[in-house]
């Protein structure tokens, strides 16, 4: 687990960074132009607040660590050849 | 109960938070050998206080502010401090832990390279100032959001 952390791609980060703060910006924005969306995330979490900070973390985490996987895929096929 | 949670919301976010990542970017001005240690344990004490003040700032949000103090807001003589304030504040500090979770992770995946590497430290200050920027409009809105409660 220690390994595969140090070892962990810091552009995966970087890219579900960003990733997550479009979607962040994209739902707030979504949320005041359609009701039926912020209802939708109050029923299933409670809260829209608290809806769209979880699917923000889910996409994070998700997103991180499969660029890292691919990346790292990437990268063996490159020694390979 | 709510001036306690505000209140701890407020020291956890200011003083853990506030202090780990202004530590940070005092020491990355003028990094050392011997500032190394100091920059991964404080940006690890800054990230844990925007997580603090992320959960407690959001339980006080969820149960108790949007039925006690956001109608006396509205009501009273300011209300675009929630209109404003708070509907900008509880979403930006939505993104502000994934860019602390970053700045974590470079400051510790880089490590003794900063001392060298002066490009990947002056990425590593901007970054650093940006989630200090935030982590103060936050405050400030905080502060202004507190103030139109009491204001009539």
């Amino acid at each position: 687990m220690s390994n595969y952390l140090k070892t962990f791609n810091l552009n995966s980060l970087y890219i579900s960074a960003m990733v997550t703060w479009v979607l962040i910006a994209f739902m707030t924005i979504f949320g005041e132009l359609n009701s039926g969306f912020n209802t939708a995330l109050k029923t299933t979490f409670g809260h829209h607040w608290v809806g769209k900070g979880v699917i923000a973390v889910i996409v994070f985490f998700v997103l991180a660590i499969v660029l890292d996987l691919i990346m790292r895929k990437k990268k063996v096929e490159e020694v390979q050849r | 109960m709510t001036e306690t949670i505000v209140a701890l919301h407020i020291a956890i976010a200011d003083i853990v938070g506030g202090i780990g990542f202004l530590w940070t970017l005092v020491e990355l001005f003028d990094l050392k050998e011997s500032g190394i240690k100091r920059i991964k344990l404080m940006s690890l004490v800054g990230f844990t206080g925007v997580i603090l003040a992320w959960i407690i700032g959001g339980y006080y949000y969820v149960t108790y502010y949007g039925s006690t103090v956001k109608p006396v807001i509205l009501a009273g003589s300011y209300p675009l401090a929630h209109e404003i304030f708070m509907e900008t504040k509880e979403h930006v500090f939505l993104l502000i832990p994934f860019l602390a979770l970053l700045q974590v992770a470079l400051t510790w995946k880089y490590g003794d390279a900063l001392l060298k590497d002066k490009k990947a430290r002056l990425w590593l200050l901007i970054l650093t100032v940006f989630i200090m920027l935030l982590g103060w409009a936050m405050g400030a809105s905080g502060m202004i959001i507190s103030g139109a409660s009491r204001a009539f």
